[in-house]
């Protein structure tokens, strides 16, 4: 019974191993940096067009206060374009994908409260003009877009970590 | 982290200046405080129970019992194609007889209004009037006839 117990936990821990191994791998980090930078991309070209559709939108989820709607509703998708161009170009990646999590988070929490609420209104994430109502499949999608997120954000900050300038062996070299 | 933070910082400053010199450019730029509109807050208080209605909703109502549809545009377009079942009712044309068909309805009917697309107002304006005549059920089809239009949605000619 004790060799199958190390055996299963060999097992587990090899495949913990290779799911970091995937997880950490640089194409990894290219696909995810990719594709929710061309995410956000897209999502932010219809709301840029059409900003009073998007106000329009924002509005119809019962969050902000009215005053405030104009000015979420001409910021956001600039903020969505900006950070799409940054990770796809991978510049700044540390603070884009900060950025980015920070927005997916505030995402859920709206799609959520609109969920519990019961309100009847477009989701507004790609298009103006979508008639499909905000469903579990959006918060979904927004969990898996957060978790690329969080690949992005902790494969920089790992590899800079584990950069040689940042290696205690370097400080001990003599000048 | 300190690092990414401020980095984030020059981002989020960086995209809002961008947004509010385009903003500020373009001709069809948004004001940037919205004034407080009382009708919107009225309704408002009603979505929480499904004071918005999308097309899909809509599309899944037709042809059953208990609800009405009424489009607050003009006659010249609601003879051009309306939804299906609907009833004209001009926002700003409140007829007499408009007005005693209505009332006919009991209180308790819903009512979905909608106009001509997303920009529109008299749809939201017509179900206010609505809900001050005593109608307790009165939802707005935001996306209107663009969006009904659009997507391929029952239509009916008059």
């Amino acid at each position: 019974m004790g060799g199958m117990g190390k055996k299963r936990n060999a097992g587990a821990g090899k495949m913990k191993s290779r799911i970091k191994k995937i997880t950490t791998h640089p194409y990894t980090n290219l696909f995810c940096r990719i594709v929710l930078g061309g995410i956000f991309i897209y999502a932010s070209w219809d709301k840029i067009l059409n900003p009073q559709e998007f106000a329009r939108l924002v509005d119809n989820y019962l969050i902000l206060p009215q005053e405030s709607v104009n000015l979420f509703a001409i910021i956001l998708p600039w903020l969505e374009l900006v950070c799409g161009i940054l990770l796809v170009l991978g510049l700044v990646t540390g603070g884009t994908s900060l950025v980015i999590i920070s927005l997916l988070t505030a995402f859920v929490v709206a799609l959520s409260s609109v969920l519990i609420r019961g309100i009847d209104t477009n989701c507004g994430c790609f298009s103006n003009n979508g008639t499909h109502r905000i469903n579990m499949l959006f918060l979904l999608r927004d969990m898996i877009l957060f978790m690329m997120a969080l690949q992005v954000f902790f494969y920089h900050r790992n590899r800079k970590i584990n950069s040689p300038d940042n290696s205690p062996q370097k400080e001990k070299l003599p000048d | 982290m300190k690092q990414r933070i401020l980095e984030a910082i020059g981002i989020i400053f960086f995209s809002v200046v961008v947004a509010l010199i385009i903003n500020h450019v373009r001709p069809e730029g948004l004001p940037l405080l919205k004034a407080d509109s009382s009708l919107r807050s009225e309704l408002s208080k009603n979505e929480a129970e499904g004071g918005i209605v999308s097309g899909e909703s809509l599309l899944k109502k037709l042809g059953k019992p208990g609800y009405v549809i009424l489009d607050a545009r003009s006659p010249e377009d609601f003879r051009r194609g309306h939804v299906t079942g609907a009833k004209n009712i001009p926002y700003g044309e409140l007829s007499q007889e408009a007005l005693q068909n209505l009332t006919l309805l009991p209180c308790d009917t819903q009512i979905i209004t909608y106009c001509y697309g997303i920009e529109c107002s008299s749809a939201e304006e017509l179900a206010l009037s609505l809900k001050e005549m005593g109608y307790e059920d009165v939802r707005v089809f935001v996306g209107g006839w663009e969006e009904w239009e659009k997507n391929g949605m029952p239509v009916q000619e008059k």
